[in-house]
């Protein structure tokens, strides 16, 4: 099990956002032996989101595929394997 | 009428050379006038005067400096020296209302450049809007349009602002690198010091290498130009030997000094449409009003930020300084947002402030609120002053006593810190068990004498020094699961030391270092920090929340500390928190 911070500063992956919607530590995401992948909000101020059937779907916490698109706060998002790609 | 193909073609070219010039003719370049760089370096230590720059030498000798800032845009809205801006622009965070210690406005008024010192009035983190005032500023104030239905999509909108510096002469590129490789460690430093500080602890290597290579990154996103750098130690040196009271300077010779230096302080203007105007959320997210925003195609670039965006008619709409990033298979599409102005309405309709809309001025209310004393307003003090000496002659027994005072202050200090220390240092310590047992109502509750429970307690002092050793510690969460079925928990030094000090609790194996099964149990539900010899229990976004001692955690991921005896609920599961 690896966990990865996800943020605007000092995480492991880290989104450049200039309108700083995204919180400094804002979600973490898990990736289980099984090579799973778990995605946690860190209670941030603009929330995380994963689009399901073609609709944005606030989330606490959830498993993600690979392929699925994500959203961290109101505007910034991405597929987990492209955010997976942004790790320094 | 029959048009010939050469007079269509002069009628084309007519038109082509026509149409820049009759829609540059409608932003009348006064405006550009009222529209103002914000400046926001980092002052001087406490007392001090100008800016806190660093001193560098280059390795050709030559002499350099540093100074931190942060730069937008602004736009006069009255004759009194209101600024319109972003709150990003000059709030320390984002997300707060809390203002720089150092606001300063640089003014072109005809060849002459005036520096004026502002104060922040109000601020809306939400709408990412501030007002700030700059009393000595004089500038034709912008007319706003509160009413974004006036605007439709497709209209052509213009931008006014001061983005980054693009004019950089080769050997100032050099001299920025070397700035910039003697910068990062130092920063680093600073940051390094600040979090040990912090955290009571030294950093590891691998923390302190991260935090130098996000600060390299931080710069190499805005790198300092060398040039820029020096305009800002030539105008800290002037303000050092300038009037510290003041709060405006003519500081044209400053910026004489360098041809290039002037063009810091010319607008740009740039032509975009309106895309679309719609409400989106706020910066500080769902749970704050939303924001109308006009969405449109002006370039934009960072110290746009806080500009004014002018319909055709010169009335300002919104206020630029928002984007989006959207990445999709690599490709990075940039939108860009301007907070619509009607967002100030309500603030400024409550306020004596005077500003031009729908062509007239809007005079104060007749029930004015106080407005807030712009500080260091040097005449207001020396009026003072005097006046209380005059009235107050008792002053001049209390002007004798202060020696005298602040000794028995002192005293009754020192008195009180080792007062607190002694008693700190009594309560802290926990009854010995010997203690406990020689108390003779021990020896009651338990149905037998004392000197037979001290009998009994004679050998585990000696078993102490056999304890575990530091690093090797053992603790357990111990309760039960709301289906009744026992749970224990061990959490060993090695186990936090393996997985970077921080534990995860919850429901599923696969994503958790210690399994608490139980249907109220999130995946994963809390984690369970180390910090030295104190542990912090954060929750991780669960559905039914972790408490400490009954008290339900406040916003998920903050940290509290979790205490020997402690209850730590998870759900509905209660877990008893001891040291083995």
């Amino acid at each position: 099990m690896r966990i990865l911070t996800i943020g605007r500063k000092g995480t492991d992956i880290v989104l450049e956002d200039a309108e700083k919607q995204i919180s400094r530590l804002h979600a973490e995401l898990t990736i289980t032996d099984g090579g799973r992948y778990y995605l946690v909000d860190c209670g941030s101020s603009n929330g995380t989101s994963v689009k399901r059937q073609g609709a944005w779907k606030a989330i606490k916490q959830d498993y993600v595929t690979e392929d699925e698109e994500v959203r961290f706060g109101g505007f910034y998002s991405l597929t987990v394997r492209e955010l997976l790609k942004k790790k320094s | 009428m029959k048009l010939t193909l050469p007079s269509m073609l002069v009628l084309c070219a007519a038109l082509v050379l026509l149409a820049p010039a009759r829609l540059c003719a409608q932003i009348d370049p006064k405006l550009q006038d009222s529209t103002v760089r914000i400046l926001c370096p980092e002052p001087a230590e406490k007392g001090g005067k100008g800016f806190s720059v660093m001193a560098l030498k280059l390795s050709n000798g030559d002499d350099a400096g540093w100074v931190g800032y942060s730069k937008g845009t602004g736009f006069v809205i009255n004759n009194d020296g209101f600024i319109v801006t972003n709150n990003h622009v000059v709030a320390v965070d984002a997300e707060k209302d809390e203002q720089n210690p150092l606001i300063l406005v640089m003014q072109k008024v005809g060849t002459h450049f005036i520096l004026h010192r502002a104060r922040v009035f109000w601020q809306s983190p939400n709408a990412d809007l501030a007002v700030i005032q700059a009393p000595n500023l004089k500038a034709p104030p912008l007319p706003l349009e509160f009413n974004e239905t006036k605007s439709t999509a497709s209209e052509e909108v213009y931008s006014m602002g001061f983005p980054g510096i693009t004019d950089i002469a080769e050997e100032d590129l050099a001299r920025s690198e070397e700035i910039f490789k003697q910068m990062v460690p130092i920063r680093a430093g600073n940051i390094v010091a600040q979090l040990e500080h912090e955290k009571h602890r030294k950093l590891r290597r691998k923390e302190i290498e991260e935090i130098i290579s996000e600060v390299a990154q931080e710069m190499r996103a805005d790198p300092p130009p060398a040039d820029w750098m020096d305009l800002l130690v030539a105008l800290d040196r002037f303000l050092k030997s300038a009037d510290g009271a003041a709060i405006s300077w003519d500081v044209t010779d400053v910026i004489a000094r360098k041809t290039l230096w002037g063009d810091y302080f010319k607008p740009t203007v740039t032509k975009g449409n309106i895309e679309r105007i719609a409400k989106i959320h706020g910066f500080l997210g769902v749970s704050y009003p939303d924001v109308m925003v006009i969405q449109h195609s002006c370039a934009i670039k960072h110290g746009n930020s806080g500009g004014p965006l002018l319909n055709a008619g010169g009335q300002v709409i919104g206020v630029v300084g928002r984007g989006m990033s959207h990445e999709k298979e690599g490709e990075r599409e940039d939108v860009t947002w301007a907070t619509a102005i009607g967002e100030l309405k309500v603030w400024i309709g409550n306020h004596p402030i005077p500003y031009i809309a729908a062509g007239e001025w809007r005079k104060p209310p007749e029930t004015p609120q106080p407005i807030r004393i712009i500080e260091r307003q040097p005449v207001k003090i020396i009026e003072q002053l005097p006046t209380q000496i005059i009235q107050q002659p008792t002053l001049k027994v209390v002007e004798r006593l202060p020696l005298k005072m602040i000794i028995a202050i002192s005293l009754a200090v020192v008195l009180a810190i080792i007062a607190a220390v002694i008693c700190l240092l009594k309560f802290n310590q926990k009854p010995s068990v010997t203690k406990m047992l020689r108390d003779p109502r021990m020896a009651r509750i338990l149905g037998t004498t004392p000197s037979k429970l001290l009998d009994i307690d004679a050998g585990p002092p000696k078993r102490i020094g056999n304890g575990p050793l530091p690093g090797l510690g053992k603790w357990q969460l111990t309760g039960r699961a709301a289906d009744g079925e026992n749970v224990q928990i061990e959490m060993t030094d090695l186990l936090f030391t393996s997985n970077d000090y921080r534990l995860i609790l919850g429901r599923a194996a696969e994503l958790c270092h210690v399994v608490v099964n139980d249907r109220s149990v999130s995946k994963q539900h809390a984690h369970i920090r180390k910090d030295g010899n104190r542990f912090l229990v954060a929750d991780r976004n669960s559905a039914n929340h972790t408490a400490v001692n009954g008290q339900p955690n406040r916003n998920a991921f903050d940290e509290v500390p979790l205490k020997e005896g402690d209850t730590l609920t998870l759900g509905e599961v209660r877990l008893q928190f001891s040291k083995l």
